[in-house]
């Protein structure tokens, strides 16, 4: 990856800063790809995470992490040109064959990639995940989407309820 | 105050407040063919139209709107029922051409408010394991499971609605109006 603009951003052009996953596994990455995380980035500003210490993310496993941090690395180079207004339609392209990809994942890897995001505040990647759960969602019956998701077959209670729902707000049925 | 730094200031807060003064001017119009004036808007989120499309009349006359970190520029907002409370959404141009843009929200006018979620719903929120496990799209946190709606059309994220008992306490959690970006 190419080392981030100096200048605005802090001190150093490819400043490493080290992240310690739930299960204790030490993960060293560049502080502008770690940055994309709001929660982490004053912390990195005040000059957390490098040497020897390490910040603790007690609610990261290593696997999801490492899924995380793939996200920011490949999306650092884009957020320091400031949402990329000099990007060429090949880089943006790139980006997105990475994003389609990249949540191309299991249920419950989604899953737990939509907590860290939302841990971690890293708002890209939470807007990607949301959105490829609501796609799963789009245009499906009620039926639909409980298969899809995972929900249990309703019960005779909740079938009635949904019947009713559906004669209350027909408009939203057809 | 500019709207970037009014939305900076919502980052940490977690809403944004605005308010909307005005009358609904019609109460008999299908959700999916009227679009109506909100009269008296005073929003200073740069939105320069509102549609409303309302299954019932109910005269609101100051709703009080939540904006998570979110965009807001030029978008369009519809206000309409769900069961006892109102949904908003909001969309960047056309809703018809932005399927992904509707931004969905809940919104209880302060004579409308149905009573507040039950406890139990609140701890299972507050219950949710913080770590990274979370099996089932139910476990997510109440933010998380509101952004997702906010990514769907109105039609979908109704419908969702039935998913379970959950999915309609999102609704009914919500303090105030809230519109969820995108």
């Amino acid at each position: 990856m190419a080392a981030p603009e100096s200048g605005d951003g802090n001190n150093g052009a490819a400043r490493m800063v080290t992240l310690i996953s739930s299960d204790n596994t030490r993960f060293e990455v560049e502080a502008a790809a770690a940055s994309l995380s709001q929660t982490l980035q004053l912390t990195i500003l005040d000059g957390g995470g490098g040497g020897g210490d390490g910040i603790p993310l007690p609610n990261v496993d290593s696997a999801t992490l490492s899924k995380v941090l793939e996200y920011c690395i490949k999306h650092a180079p884009a957020a320091a040109n400031g949402g990329a207004p000099n990007a060429t339609a090949v880089d943006r392209a790139e980006l997105e064959r990475f994003d389609n990809e990249f949540v191309n994942i299991d249920q419950s890897v989604l899953y737990s990639l939509i907590m860290a995001a939302h841990n971690l505040e890293i708002e890209g990647l939470q807007s990607l995940v949301a959105k490829k759960v609501a796609d799963m969602i789009k245009g499906k019956s009620p039926m639909e989407i409980r298969r899809t998701l995972g929900f249990p077959d309703p019960t005779p209670e909740e079938q009635a309820e949904m019947n009713a729902h559906m004669l209350e707000y027909g408009w939203a049925y057809e | 105050m500019s709207f970037s730094l009014f939305l900076r200031y919502c980052s940490i807060t977690t809403h944004l407040r605005a308010s909307v003064h005005g009358d609904l001017l019609d109460n008999t119009r299908d959700w999916d063919s009227t679009e109506l004036k909100f009269g008296g808007v005073n929003l200073d989120l740069g939105i320069n139209k509102i549609h409303i499309i309302l299954g019932t009349l109910i005269q609101v006359l100051s709703i009080s709107i939540c904006v998570a970190k979110n965009k807001l520029y030029d978008k369009k907002l519809v206000l309409g029922r769900y069961g006892s409370e109102f949904c908003v959404a909001m969309s960047n141009s056309s809703i018809q051409t932005h399927p992904h843009f509707p931004i969905l929200c809940s919104l209880a006018a302060p004579a409308l408010r149905t009573p507040p979620a039950r406890p139990s719903t609140q701890l299972a929120t507050k219950h949710l394991p913080m770590a990274s496990g979370a099996d089932h799209i139910s476990d997510l946190p109440e933010g998380v499971l509101h952004h997702i709606l906010s990514l769907l059309p109105t039609h979908d994220a109704v419908r969702t609605c039935v998913l379970a008992h959950r999915w309609r306490d999102l609704w009914r959690s919500a303090p105030a109006v809230r519109i969820f970006g995108c």
